[in-house]
């Protein structure tokens, strides 16, 4: 006796039921989710416009005052894009100014120590500077790839989770930078074919650190759009398990992943050098924080699969913009941390927002 | 959603308008050519601007450009560090709106100089206060005689410890050419007393958390150690707290730079033994006046730098009209 | 009487886990083109079962068959060389990723030449091949642009089978694939089912869902207490004998 069976209910004749809607709907749900994903731009072009009525002509939006800002912002953008990639795995690194700071202070080191003897450079000479400066880039590279790789390792082998382990590297850095510089300045200023010749000259109308933060960008960008490497780090964030099925070696994958922010930090570290001559760990406390929040702020989700390294560019502008606007408005100091907190909660509130309408 | 989102913005944008609005604290006029002008604005960039020094600066600039009556000096810095990073994007501001000075302490030697000669190169003249840089863009400096402070800070210490016995110091970073100068003063100062075994020097990064924990480490491994030298506020706030916690108030005798409400606090309850003072106050009025005569014009005399001196405040003398214009009032 | 070798054979398979007995004396057929229902009650040894066939476990005693050839399946990729797939209760998804990445997860396509070579996806082939995928299976998705976190449960069951089958598979393993689904959902999935098995896969599924279970499967075969009880054509038997053989109120001659 065979059991009765009610056969499910057919919509389209031949189909499997699953209609794709009128072709319409997704048109105009494209337009939407466009607009929407770059609403944060225009929240950043509403802020320059705003700055622009309300201060003195000839104040803020003057060529050189467009410049500093973008200067100010090129190292927290190469951080913030190294922290995009590591954030989308579902991770995060706290380590990332540690981790520059001390690159700055192994690079530093290495630019004095071969651009002259101690005498010299603490004169302020630099018979070779070239070879210091070239080599001294390398260093700082590396050694924050090196941190990067240290970071991924301890993640994947150990098995500790992410914040745990960036917390620990991010003390140890900071340490081993102090310990290299016995209190965290180097000795002298590193050679002026750094400092004046790259972080404060001009190429084609922009400062040599603005071209790198450029070039970098649309560089992680291509890769986190049209890349193996991009692709597998949403995949690893979204779902790491059902990744891991589909054959992905998500450990070494997410290796790569720390070790990259490592390698952004390390670059960010010639920056600094290169703009501020110096380096010193107490300016470096909040520059995780900054990143963070620059990738937050963007879009990025904390949870993994979904991640945005251009607006992460645009959310480092935010906080960067405000504070030279205000400080142009004369709003007194302590207003304006008031006011870029209060924005960066704003942000993150709308961008909520619009993550809810469109996953209704 | 659209509608939505831009009611948030508006709200936003008008919340932003009524905080510009109630905060302000001037607007500057462009800069003019140099001749005389109805009225000046000077921009004070602060080291930190939540530190007691420099809020009393600020009163002391405030109060000769009351007494100059055509001037508007606007007080600025980053109040969370002090570091290149934080401060020069306030200074950034500050060059962008043209003032016809800007008075600045810089938080770096070298960092701060290209930043400083983009004011110069703006037309835009430059006194340095307290700190200084090491290339010669501004027209003049204002600082306290660090060296002499710390060897004032010196003979303070030796006479607190009673003439001999182990000694340390804690400064900020290497690099800030204020302290560095102190610490300098106080070493070549201690060299006059055989007697008194000077242990070295640490940093505490302007953190005073860092200091307390230095300070700790230091009486737990010395226990013979009887006095220290705090070089700067945050430091010396970092230091009492940890000999307090230590139960050594008393024991260990302390000498700190500047003289801060909590330090003057401290001071009268027992557990520091002396204050170098600086004049902040004298500083920022003294460099007011210097930026004035510049900017109208009385450019001759006016030398590359003045030096303000140092008092040395004991429980004795604290209360004394004397020392007490000394004492920091933020 | 089927006289051609089945596809898959399982003899005597015994698994323990310490002192937990999980299988004791497994057999198992699967034919080609057939939906194959596991049933059982929980304990009986269902999930064991087929994470052996799928190479998650090794069999502590037994044998496998794949066209009549003894075969060791030591870990999940060689099932998948071997052409079994599995598709998991949690499907196993990059909830953001789009369609076509989820199909093309772990083996995507390149761009040609040196782009290729560093690891330049060619979005749109891939793109191109998921409409084809989901059109062989008659399933209509809005785009295979958008991520399958918006996807209806039944839509991103689809996702997941259709990922399963676009490899030369010749074997598909259905965890519960109706578990979390309403009954619209459900229908589409097993008219789905039904669509991959007219397509000439072989599909061995596990269900608690006995009305559904005789809607799509061709036999079915019943384990209790890690044995296998019988083995029987959806039409040779009833609902309710199934249920009386899970729970041992039938008795079955072996």
């Amino acid at each position: 006796m065979t059991a009765t069976v009610t056969e499910p209910p057919r919509t389209e004749p031949g189909a499997n039921g699953f209609a794709p809607p009128p072709e319409e709907q997704t048109r105009r749900q494209q337009v939407v989710y466009l607009l929407s994903r770059s609403w944060l731009f225009l929240f950043l072009l509403l802020l320059v416009l705003y700055f622009w009525l309300a201060s003195p002509p000839s104040t803020f939006l003057t060529g050189s005052n467009v410049a500093q800002i973008a200067l100010t912002t090129s190292e927290v953008v190469l951080l913030a894009i190294g922290e995009t990639f590591v954030i989308t795995t579902a991770g995060i690194d706290l380590s990332i100014g540690a981790v520059l700071f001390f690159s700055g202070v192994a690079g530093g080191e290495v630019m004095l120590k071969l651009s002259g003897t101690s005498a010299q450079t603490l004169a302020g000479q630099y018979p070779h500077a070239w070879r210091g400066i070239a080599l001294g880039v390398v260093v700082c590279i590396l050694a924050g790839g090196a941190w990067g790789l240290l970071n991924g390792l301890v993640i994947t082998r150990m098995k500790l989770p992410p914040i745990i382990v960036t917390l620990g590297t991010m003390a140890m850095a900071f340490g081993f930078g102090d310990l290299i510089d016995g209190g965290s300045y180097l000795p002298a200023p590193v050679p002026p074919g750094l400092t004046h010749g790259f972080g404060a000259s001009k190429f084609l109308g922009l400062y040599y650190p603005i071209w790198v933060a450029l070039v970098v960008l649309v560089v992680a960008h291509t890769v986190y759009q049209h890349t193996r490497f991009g692709r597998y780090t949403a995949a690893v964030g979204s779902n790491e398990e059902g990744s891991r099925r589909a054959g992905i070696s998500v450990d070494r994958h997410i290796v790569k992943v720390y070790a990259l922010c490592g390698l952004m930090a390390g670059t960010a570290a010639v920056l600094d050098l290169a703009i501020f001559t110096n380096t010193t760990s107490v300016a470096h406390q909040t520059d995780n924080l900054s990143a963070i929040s620059a990738v937050v702020i963007g879009g990025t989700s904390v949870f993994g699969g979904f991640g945005t390294i251009l607006l992460s560019a645009v959310g480092a502008f935010i906080p960067t913009v405000l504070q030279n606007g205000l400080v142009i408005q004369d709003v007194q100091p302590f207003w304006q941390e008031v006011v870029v907190g209060a924005t960066i909660v704003v942000a993150v509130y709308i961008d909520q927002l619009r993550r809810r309408r469109m996953n209704r | 959603m659209s509608r939505r989102v831009l009611a948030v913005l508006v709200a936003a944008a008008v919340a932003f308008g009524a905080v510009a609005a109630t905060a302000r604290t001037s607007s500057a006029t462009p800069v003019g050519s140099g001749q005389v002008k109805a009225s000046y604005t000077f921009y004070l960039v602060a080291g930190i601007a939540s530190d007691a020094f420099y809020l009393t600066m600020n009163k002391g600039a405030q109060a000769a450009a009351k007494k100059l009556g055509n001037v508007k000096v606007v007080f600025t810095g980053s109040p969370a560090q002090f570091s290149p990073p934080t401060q020069i994007p306030y200074l950034n501001g500050a060059i962008a709106r043209h003032p016809d000075a800007i008075l600045i302490a810089p938080t770096d030697k070298t960092a701060l100089i290209a930043p400083i000669q983009r004011a110069v190169s703006a037309g835009i003249p430059v006194v340095t206060v307290d700190t200084f840089i090491t290339k010669p863009l501004a027209f003049t400096n204002v600082s306290t005689d660090n060296l002499a402070g710390g060897r004032a800070a010196a003979d303070a210490l030796v006479k607190a410890i009673g003439g001999s016995g182990e000694v340390a110091a804690i400064s900020v970073n290497p690099g800030i050419s204020t302290t560095d100068q102190r610490r300098d003063g106080f070493i070549q100062e201690l060299k006059k007393y055989p007697a008194v075994k000077y242990l070295g020097v640490q940093y505490s990064n302007d953190d005073q958390t860092k200091a307390s924990n230095e300070m700790s480490a230091l009486i737990a491994g010395h226990p013979n150690l009887k006095g220290v030298f705090a070089m700067n506020v945050v430091t010396g706030n970092g230091v009492t707290a940890a000999v307090k916690s230590a139960g050594k108030a008393g024991q260990i005798k302390l000498v700190e730079f500047d003289a801060g409400p909590p330090q003057v606090q401290a001071l009268k309850e027992g557990t520091i033994d002396a204050l170098v003072a600086q004049y902040p106050y004298g500083i920022g009025y003294q460099a007011v006046n210097l930026a004035y005569n510049y900017v109208t014009g009385h450019r001759t005399g006016i030398a590359k730098h003045y030096g303000t001196g140092s008092a040395v405040v004991t429980r004795a003398n604290v209360n004394t009209p004397g020392i007490k214009k000394y004492l920091y009032t933020p | 009487m089927a006289t051609t070798t089945p596809l898959l054979e399982a003899v005597g398979i015994q698994k323990h886990f310490g002192r937990v007995v999980a299988l004791r004396d497994a057999n198992f057929a699967l034919e080609r083109s057939e939906v194959h229902a596991l049933v059982g009650d929980n304990g009986a040894g269902k999930s064991t079962l087929i994470k052996i066939i799928s190479g998650v476990y090794s069999p502590d005693a037994g044998a496998l068959e794949l066209d009549g050839e003894r075969v060791t399946i030591g870990n999940p990729r060689e099932a998948r060389e071997l052409g079994i797939e599995t598709v998991y209760q949690d499907l196993a998804l990059a909830d953001h990723l789009d369609a076509a990445a989820n199909l093309f997860l772990g083996r995507e396509l390149y761009l040609g030449g040196l782009l290729g070579r560093i690891g330049f996806l060619d979005k749109s082939a891939m793109r191109s091949r998921a409409e084809d995928e989901m059109r062989r299976l008659k399933i209509g998705i809005q785009s295979v642009d958008q991520p399958v976190l918006g996807l209806s449960g039944g839509q991103r069951q689809a996702v997941a089978v259709a990922r399963a089958i676009a490899w030369g598979t010749r074997i598909v393993i259905m965890d519960e694939p109706t578990a979390a689904l309403g009954v619209r959902e459900s229908g589409m999935v097993l008219e789905l089912i039904r669509e991959v098995r007219n397509q000439g896969l072989a599909i061995i599924m596990i269900s608690h869902n006995l009305p559904e279970v005789f809607a799509v499967a061709d036999r079915i075969t019943v384990l209790r207490l890690g044995r296998t009880i019988t083995t029987l054509r959806r039409e040779e038997t009833t609902l309710e004998e199934i249920v009386g053989m899970m729970t041992g109120a039938l008795e079955v001659a072996a």
